[in-house]
């Protein structure tokens, strides 16, 4: 059986070459060919602005922000669904259609509640982060309700064979559960970097958000690129980290 | 011993027809050993195998048992892919675990107590599921039709580990089957039932050695049994038998 990890190795070994192909046409192209064009910034000058970018920037402590609150929503999400796992199982039960209108607009409530929370709370710090653990909650319920119900009726007719207690059978679904909610983990986290930097950009205070802000404002677009270029490396790094989270943890099909 | 009498089952399809699934059902299931319901596809086996283990409720039975906990083993793998094989097999147990070790090895899985089900066979996971009910001192395990996805030779390893499950322990196992082979292999004791609605046509005792080995199948004494069964069939129902794995 070919395993998601087998992809993801694969993906990577193909991924680097290919990048490496990118730069050396980038390079060619931009700094040689076509040094003065309104495309994309000289690659010296993208060197030259990755100094600029910590010193008039304040980069690190914008980009430390940014990753902070959304790892540490993550975490918050994560263990607040499963310390409450009982209570979520009842009122996903309880209002099965509420959940399902969650569900299917989701993605406009996201965006919403980023402009009612930058309405609501301002330039304050724990407004970002009230806002990323919401997401993160919101977005593991809705993952809980759809797979609580999903799950395989063999175990839970096993378990409950053994005359088992109550919390174990819950136990039992929680468990079965794990990879999808592992799974929502994972779009939450793509979700929040997009909504954290529109939520920053906005706000103009903190983080890579009111970093872009002020490269447009300077209209300084080699930043601009340069930072495009950070987010999506920080991606992927994030990316291989959940991954190999998920392979060391909750490595079975649900 | 587990009596029952009368169990009856209806429910309401989706256009609001009234199904009879079983209709009075009545089964004396011996202490110890194992008896077969040998029925062919969608007869209510599960239905009924389901309303034994206290999973599902009838619409109308007598039931006696002195078989207070009933075990489960369902037809897809039911052993849990996040726990290895020692967690599935303690699975439940609240104290006593000092057993385990004696049940992992009975099932054949000695040496194989730190690894876990999700990738392994159909066959693998069946003995953990066997080794769990094993290891919560059930009075009877409940198997639905559990052998249908595995291969000829695993098939005939799974086959002698219950039987040798039969003779080293006191628990009862309940087979549901479409599989003739196999329900004459496994059992001392079959209930042959028909379909729509469910009901039991006939009881067969097997007089066949409590040790059996694979080669039993060639045997004429087995030929017997499948002729007689086929026979019982025919006659009770007046046709060939259909939906049947021999």
């Amino acid at each position: 059986m070919i395993s998601r990890n087998y992809f993801l190795k694969n993906n990577s070994a193909k991924i680097l070459p290919l990048l490496a192909k990118v730069a050396f046409v980038y390079i060619i192209l931009f700094e040689f060919i076509l040094p003065a064009n309104g495309i994309l910034p000289k690659p010296s000058i993208l060197i030259e602005s990755v100094t600029s970018l910590f010193k008039h920037y304040n980069f690190l402590y914008a980009f430390g922000f940014t990753l902070s609150i959304i790892f540490f929503a993550l975490l918050v999400g994560y263990f607040l669904i499963r310390i409450f796992r009982n209570t979520m199982l009842y009122f996903t039960r309880t209002f099965p259609t509420l959940i399902s209108l969650l569900d299917t607009t989701k993605y406009f409530l996201m965006i919403l509640l980023v402009f009612i929370f930058h309405f609501w709370f301002g330039n304050n710090i724990y407004g970002e982060l009230f806002l990323a653990i919401i997401v993160v909650l919101g977005n593991l319920k809705i993952e809980y309700f759809k797979s609580a119900n999903e799950v395989k009726q063999e175990y839970l007719d096993a378990a409950q064979s053994l005359n088992i207690s109550e919390s174990k059978k819950t136990n039992v679904i929680w468990k079965s559960v794990q990879p999808k909610l592992f799974s929502s983990l994972e779009f939450s986290h793509y979700s929040l970097w997009t909504l954290l930097i529109i939520y920053e950009y906005i706000n103009g205070t903190n983080g890579i958000g009111s970093v872009f802000r002020l490269a447009i404002k300077y209209n300084d677009f080699s930043v601009v690129v340069l930072l495009i270029l950070i987010i999506s490396t920080s991606l992927w790094l994030s990316t291989l980290l959940l991954n190999s989270i998920r392979a060391k943890f909750f490595f079975w099909n649900s | 011993m587990l009596k029952i009498e009368n169990i009856s089952k209806v429910y309401t399809d989706s256009v609001g027809y009234k199904i009879h699934l079983l209709e009075n059902i009545t089964l004396e299931v011996p202490k110890k050993g194992c008896s077969t319901i040998l029925a062919p596809k969608g007869s209510g086996k599960t239905s009924l195998l389901r309303i034994i283990a206290n999973l599902e409720k009838e619409t109308s039975a007598t039931i006696e048992k002195t078989s207070k906990k009933i075990a489960y083993i369902p037809s897809k793998p039911s052993s849990f892919p996040w726990m290895n094989v020692q967690s599935n097999i303690e699975f439940g147990l609240e104290n006593s675990k000092s057993d385990v070790n004696k049940i992992i090895k009975l099932v054949g899985l000695e040496g194989y107590e730190d690894h876990f089900p999700h990738n392994k066979s159909e066959g693998f996971r069946f003995r953990i599921a066997l080794g769990r009910a094993l290891a919560n001192n059930t009075d009877a395990i409940v198997i639905d039709e559990p052998f249908n996805n595995l291969n000829s030779l695993t098939r005939q390893e799974i086959y002698l580990l219950v039987r040798k499950i039969i003779i080293e322990t006191d628990v009862t196992i309940i087979l549901g089957t479409a599989n003739i082979t196999e329900a004459i292999f496994l059992s001392d004791k079959m209930f042959l039932m028909k379909k729509k609605p469910g009901e039991i046509i006939d009881e067969i005792s097997i007089d066949l050695p409590t040790d059996r080995q694979i080669n039993l199948l060639e045997s004429e004494k087995f030929i017997k049994y499948r002729n007689l069964i086929e026979e019982t069939f025919k006659n009770k129902l007046g046709r060939l038998l259909y939906n049947f794995s021999v």
